[in-house]
């Protein structure tokens, strides 16, 4: 079986087949790359991503693994269908997969998936931030975001009148 | 691979729980000390001093803080608490695409990092940005600002909305327009029509010096800003509204989009020219698009030669029966619009082969053009006129929409005319009836639209001449002709490759000759 190793950016080393990586579309033209500039088709592919720790890493190993079944989204969803599909998407296992998880942690997932280009996994993440501010009071999202008010001053009823002018284009 | 890591990946494997599947993650682990050396890793001795490196933290740019949360394990583990503010500025890029403008708005109270992040995000978004042009989504809607995001505008269209706000925003010593886009749009209230002339010139006079002063305080932060005068204040001398105006740009030295619309009627003579020749307009060094609407030709030359320094300016708009001499000079133009129901055709030709004998042609990726639909028959145009008079940018454009009829064109006409536009992505057409063949030879097309076309007509496509066609769109060769395409839009239907590709597979339909 093709293997490719995928290094984190401290350090931590993911032996995984290329078969799975390539549902990254990143990690696919990384293997394309390596394999078209390289003498031996033996050769195993190592790719370093320098902006993903380890335990980042792992869980979007984790997601693709979970679903090595699925239709490969388009990177740019764009032009087909949006970002409706994300809930249609969202399993059980999903949800059981993101539910502990700290929001700092799927932000980063956010940027992972973004720049892993795995597109599922993008959707989820981004549709449960969007969960977690939508409907939700100010405290409440403070609350979920782990925020603290540090506005000094007026500062807060400064920003709350700038917002009462702004309209939506 | 080294030796030493082939090892390591076997031991890996030996230690990863769970089944091992022929599609699965077969291994994980940290490497031992001596891989993190070899992988640029180490220990930065700092360890002991956490609050000097946070206070440096503190004070670093979204960007460095990711790298410095990346430097070492010790480090990250220093910032974790502050993830969702670290990670805010790129995730929100991501993530708030679809949340409502309430709540965008909202999140901008809950702490002053995520005020100031969204600020950057939002405010200082370019004024063609490089996905200006993003295709359809599903519900055919063009989406051309700025991707998914939506902007807001800080509306003063009102005198006594601009007492108010400035009331409001008294003490204020930051930026009060957080956007950064300012409408000046002035409602002409109900009653004006019943005012006298001198009364309407008062509450003209009023609005606009209000505008200035609120400009002269904040015009600073204005990025873009939209001027109309209107039926309302035809009554103030001309040169007075040109005092106005300047006096408004004069505050606004970083705007970098100004949309001008004037529905006064107010006249213009030589007089007034001469006047703004001798107090001169502000050359605004940032202004990357203008959009104009019923601006005296003249008044809207001079703007465009004292307001815009050429080689900046990326998007103009115009409703005029010409292109300005000026546009000629704008040697990095992106995007143009010409729209304007009485510009014949003819005159447009004209003015396309102009840029053809410039020294530098603009690299024109968006081009959208409306000309005067009353044409005798024969002298309406055919895609094939249009497509021809275009290839000058055929190096660089990437959207053509034609907003006027176009005449059907025969497929004998274009029988071995290829066309050069080999970056053209998407093409809108109005109320296209004719021959499609031209399409072929255009390699990167992906996005065909034909706006209002009425479905119960047969034969729009005319590559496979059938009637039905919606129900039999899957069956034209056009999908096989232009690989590249991926949804045609007829109307309001949208057909896809996709679906084709299922129904088709490798086969061909039969209705393909």
């Amino acid at each position: 079986m093709a293997l490719v190793r995928v290094i984190s950016s401290d350090g931590a080393a993911f032996l995984v087949s290329q078969r799975l990586a390539k549902r990254s579309g990143k990690l696919k033209t990384e293997i394309e790359t390596f394999r078209k500039s390289s003498d031996n088709s033996e050769a195993q592919p190592e790719i370093r991503i320098v902006t993903i720790r380890a335990e980042i890493l792992r869980l979007v190993l984790q997601w693709l693994q979970q679903h090595q079944n699925d239709p490969v989204l388009p990177a740019n969803q764009n032009e087909q269908d949006g970002r409706g599909d994300a809930e249609m998407g969202q399993s059980q296992w999903d949800r059981d997969f993101l539910a502990p998880m700290d929001l700092g942690i799927v932000m980063e997932l956010i940027l992972a998936a973004n720049h892993l280009e795995v597109k599922g996994l993008l959707d989820i993440t981004c549709k449960l931030v969007e969960s977690k501010i939508t409907g939700r009071t100010v405290d409440e999202i403070r609350t979920a975001f782990k925020l603290k008010s540090d506005f000094k001053g007026n500062e807060e009823e400064q920003t709350r009148l700038e917002n009462r002018w702004c309209v939506e284009n | 691979m080294s030796s030493t890591s082939k090892k390591v990946a076997t031991d890996l494997q030996a230690k990863e729980e769970g089944p091992v599947g022929p599609v699965t993650i077969l291994a994980t682990n940290i490497l031992g000390s001596d891989e993190m050396e070899e992988l640029g890793y180490h220990h930065f001795p700092a360890e002991n001093i956490s609050e000097v490196w946070l206070n440096i933290y503190e004070k670093l740019g979204h960007q460095d803080k990711l790298t410095f949360s990346r430097t070492c394990a010790e480090w990250h583990d220093w910032v974790a608490s502050k993830r969702t503010i670290q990670f805010f500025f790129q995730a929100a890029s991501l993530a708030f695409g679809n949340l409502p403008g309430k709540e965008i708005l909202q999140c901008r109270t809950l702490c002053r990092a995520w005020t100031e992040e969204l600020g950057l995000l939002y405010q200082f978004l370019p004024v063609v940005p490089s996905n200006f042009y993003v295709p359809i989504s599903a519900s055919g809607s063009k989406s051309k600002e700025f991707s998914d995001k939506p902007t807001f505008r800080t509306s003063l269209r009102s005198i006594d909305k601009m007492k108010s706000f400035m009331a409001d925003m008294e003490g204020h010593r930051g930026n009060p327009i957080p956007w950064g886009m300012l409408d000046l749009v002035r409602d002409v209230p109900d009653e004006e029509g019943q005012l006298t002339l001198i009364e309407k010139c008062r509450l003209s006079r009023e609005y606009w010096t209000a505008a200035g002063m609120l400009l002269s305080k904040f015009g600073k932060y204005v990025r873009c800003v939209e001027f109309a005068f209107h039926e309302g204040d035809p009554g103030l001398p001309c040169i007075e509204f040109v005092d106005y105006f300047r006096n408004c740009l004069v505050s606004c030295p970083n705007v970098m989009e100004l949309i001008i619309e004037d529905s006064s009627g107010g006249g213009w003579d030589d007089e007034i020219e001469e006047y703004v020749r001798l107090i001169s307009l502000p050359q605004l060094k940032s202004l990357e698009s203008l959009e104009i609407y019923g601006v005296e030709y003249d008044f809207a030359d001079l703007i465009l030669d004292y307001c815009c320094v050429p080689a900046n300016i990326k998007r103009i708009y115009l409703d005029e029966h010409r292109i300005p001499q000026a546009v000629y000079c704008f040697s990095n133009l992106e995007i143009l619009e010409v729209q304007q129901e009485e510009l014949l055709y003819e005159d447009l030709i004209l003015n396309f082969e102009r840029f053809k004998v410039l020294e530098k042609i603009p690299p024109l990726k968006i081009l959208e053009v409306e000309f005067s639909s009353e044409l005798e028959e024969d002298e309406v145009p055919n895609l094939l006129d249009i497509l021809t008079v275009v290839e000058s940018f055929g190096n660089t454009l990437t959207g053509l929409n034609v907003r006027s009829s176009l005449s059907p064109v025969a497929f004998e006409e274009i029988s071995g005319i290829r066309i050069n536009l080999p970056k053209l992505q998407r093409l809108e057409l109005q109320d296209y009836q004719g021959s499609l063949d031209l399409l072929v030879g255009l390699k990167s097309l992906t996005y065909l639209i034909i706006h209002n076309v009425d479905s119960t007509q047969s034969d729009p496509v005319g590559l496979a001449p059938f009637s039905g066609f919606e129900e039999r769109i899957y069956e034209s060769n056009i999908w096989k002709m232009v690989p590249s395409l991926k949804i045609i839009r007829i109307g309001q239907k949208t057909y896809r490759r996709q679906i084709y590709d299922q129904m088709w597979g490798e086969r061909e339909p039969d209705a393909i000759k």
